[in-house]
C-alpha cells in the first residue's frame, strides 16, 4: 500500500513537471528581423537592419516568469542599404565591429502583463553591458509547415548610444536609437 | 562633420596651450619644453572631446594614455639624450602593437601583428636617424613645419576613411604643433618632438587601416609613414640653408598632398552625392 502511494505520488510529480515544462524555441533567421532607427541631423529618420539574428527563447505558459530569452546579433550583418554607411557603422566611430563583433541580450527575469512579457536582462553592445527592460509581445503560436511548432515575438524599445560608449556622430546622428525586434522561433 | 565643440576642442585649445608653454620654453631657453607643450596641448584637446576610459578599452583610449609616457620620453630625449635613437625606435614599435592589440586576432592575425612590431623597430630607428642628421642641415623650424604637415595629412586621410574620431585627434595634434613651427629653435627640441610624434603617427595611421573596413588604403598609409625619410634629400643638397628649407617644404607638401588629397576628394564627393550620404 505504501509503495503504491509512493509510486502514485512520483507519477503525479513527473506528469505535472512534463505539463509545466517550458517550450524551447530556436530563432528562425529567415523570419526574424531586427530594425533600428536613428535621427539624422535632427531632420528625419534613417532606418537600418541587422540581418540573420540568432538565439533561443523558452516560453512557459504555466508560469511566464520562468520564460527565458537569449539573442545574438552579428554586427557585421548591419544593412542600411548603403555600403559606405554600413562600413562607417562597423568602424570604431560606432560599433567597432572588429573588436566587438556581436550584440547580445540575455534575460534575467520576466514579468507577465497580459499578452506582454516585461523582460529584464543584460544587453551587451560595444563591449558595454547594461540592464534593460524590454516589453515583449507574444505575436502568436502555430504550426507551419504542419508538424513544425512556431512562436512569434515582437519587441520595441529604445537605447542610447552614449550608454554603450558609442561615440557616433554628434550633431549628425541622434543619441537615441529605436529598435524593433520581430522574430519567430521554431520549437525544439 | 565637425561641430563647433569639436573645432574648439580639437583646434583652439591645443593651440593655445601649446603656444603658452612654448612661449615659456623659449623665454627660459628650455629645449625640453616643446615635447611637453605639444603633448600637453594634444592631451587637453583629446580630453575635451571625451575623456578616455581607464583601463583603456580600445585603440582610441590607448592613444591618449600612451601619449603621457611618450611626452615624458620626448622631454627626456630633448633634455638628456638628444643623440639617442633607440627610445624612438622602441616606442614606435610598442605604441603600434599596443594600439592594435585589442583587434587581435579577429581584425588582425597574430603573425601580422608581430610583423608590424618587427618592421616598425628598424623603421623607427631609421626615421630617428634621418631626423637627427637632417635637422642641423634643414633647421628645426622647417623640421617642425614638415612634421606638422605630415600629421595634418594623416589626420585628413584617417578622417576620410570611416575613422572620424581618430582623424579629429590627428587634427588636435596638428593644432598643438602649429606654434612649434614659429617658436621652436633648438635641434634638441626636434629630437624630443620626433620621439613623441612619430610613434603616435604610426599608431594612428595603422589604427586607421586595421580598425576600419575599408580603412586607410595601403599606399597613402605607407607614403605618410615613410614621409620623414624624405628629410634626407633636401638635407643632402649642396645649397644654402634657405634652398634646403624650401626643398624640404616642397617635398613634404607634395608627399602629403599625394597621400591625402585623393581620399579627401573622394570622401567629399561621396558626402555630396545623394546616393552615398553617410550618417
Amino acid at each position: 500500500m505504501k509503495h503504491q502511494s509512493l509510486f502514485a505520488a512520483l507519477l503525479c510529480t513527473f506528469v505535472l513537471a512534463a505539463v509545466a515544462r517550458a517550450d524551447n524555441y530556436k530563432i528562425d533567421p529567415v523570419h526574424s528581423t531586427v530594425l533600428f532607427r536613428a535621427h539624422h541631423a535632427n531632420v528625419g529618420y534613417v532606418w537600418g537592419r541587422f540581418n540573420d539574428p540568432a538565439g533561443t527563447f523558452a516560453l512557459d505558459d504555466a508560469d511566464p516568469s520562468k520564460s527565458t530569452f537569449s539573442f545574438e546579433i552579428p554586427v557585421d550583418n548591419v544593412d542600411t542599404h548603403n555600403p559606405q554607411r554600413d562600413a562607417h557603422l562597423k568602424s570604431p566611430d560606432f560599433f567597432n565591429e572588429k573588436q566587438y563583433p556581436t550584440i547580445t541580450f540575455k534575460s534575467k527575469s520576466v514579468k507577465a502583463d497580459g499578452n506582454t512579457l516585461h523582460v529584464t536582462g543584460d544587453l551587451t553592445m560595444h563591449g558595454v553591458t547594461k540592464p534593460v527592460t524590454i516589453p515583449v509581445e507574444l505575436a502568436g503560436k502555430g504550426q507551419f509547415p504542419p508538424g513544425t511548432q512556431r512562436a512569434g515575438l515582437e519587441a520595441t524599445f529604445t537605447v542610447k548610444m552614449s550608454d554603450f560608449e558609442i561615440k557616433g556622430l554628434p550633431g549628425a546622428v541622434g543619441d537615441e536609437i529605436k529598435v524593433i525586434v520581430a522574430c519567430e522561433g521554431v520549437k525544439q | 562633420m565637425f561641430t563647433i565643440h569639436d573645432l574648439l576642442a580639437a583646434a583652439v585649445v591645443p593651440l593655445l596651450i601649446s603656444a603658452a608653454l612654448l612661449g615659456v620654453g623659449k623665454w627660459r631657453n628650455w629645449p625640453w619644453m616643446p615635447p611637453l607643450a605639444i603633448g600637453g596641448g594634444f592631451l587637453a584637446g583629446y580630453a575635451l572631446l571625451g575623456f578616455p576610459k581607464l583601463p583603456p578599452r580600445d585603440g582610441t583610449d590607448w592613444l591618449f594614455w600612451l601619449t603621457i609616457p611618450l611626452t615624458g620620453l620626448g622631454l627626456a630625449t630633448s633634455a638628456l639624450w638628444p643623440g639617442r635613437i633607440w627610445p624612438l625606435a622602441i616606442s614606435t614599435s610598442l605604441v603600434s602593437l599596443v594600439i592594435l592589440h585589442p583587434i587581435v586576432p579577429r581584425g588582425l592575425s597574430l603573425p601580422a601583428w608581430c610583423a608590424v612590431g618587427a618592421i616598425l623597430l628598424p623603421a623607427g630607428w631609421l626615421q630617428g636617424w634621418i631626423v637627427r642628421v637632417s635637422t642641423p642641415r634643414v633647421g628645426p623650424r622647417t623640421m617642425a613645419c614638415s612634421l606638422a604637415m605630415i600629421t595634418f595629412g594623416a589626420a585628413v586621410l584617417i578622417a576620410s576613411s570611416h575613422l572620424r574620431i581618430v582623424g579629429v585627434y590627428g587634427l588636435t595634434a596638428t593644432s598643438a604643433f602649429i606654434p612649434a613651427c614659429i617658436l621652436i629653435s633648438s635641434p634638441r627640441s626636434i629630437a624630443g618632438l620626433a620621439t613623441l610624434l612619430l610613434p603616435l603617427l604610426s599608431g594612428m595611421l595603422l589604427a586607421g587601416h586595421f580598425y576600419a573596413d575599408p580603412g586607410v588604403p595601403w599606399l597613402p598609409l605607407l607614403v605618410l609613414l615613410t614621409a620623414p625619410a624624405l628629410f634626407l634629400l633636401p638635407a643632402m643638397l649642396p645649397a644654402s640653408p634657405s634652398w634646403r628649407q624650401l626643398a624640404c617644404f616642397i617635398l613634404i607638401a607634395a608627399a602629403v598632398a599625394a597621400a591625402m588629397l585623393p581620399a579627401a576628394i573622394a570622401a567629399k564627393r561621396a558626402s555630396e552625392s545623394n546616393l552615398d550620404v553617410p550618417l
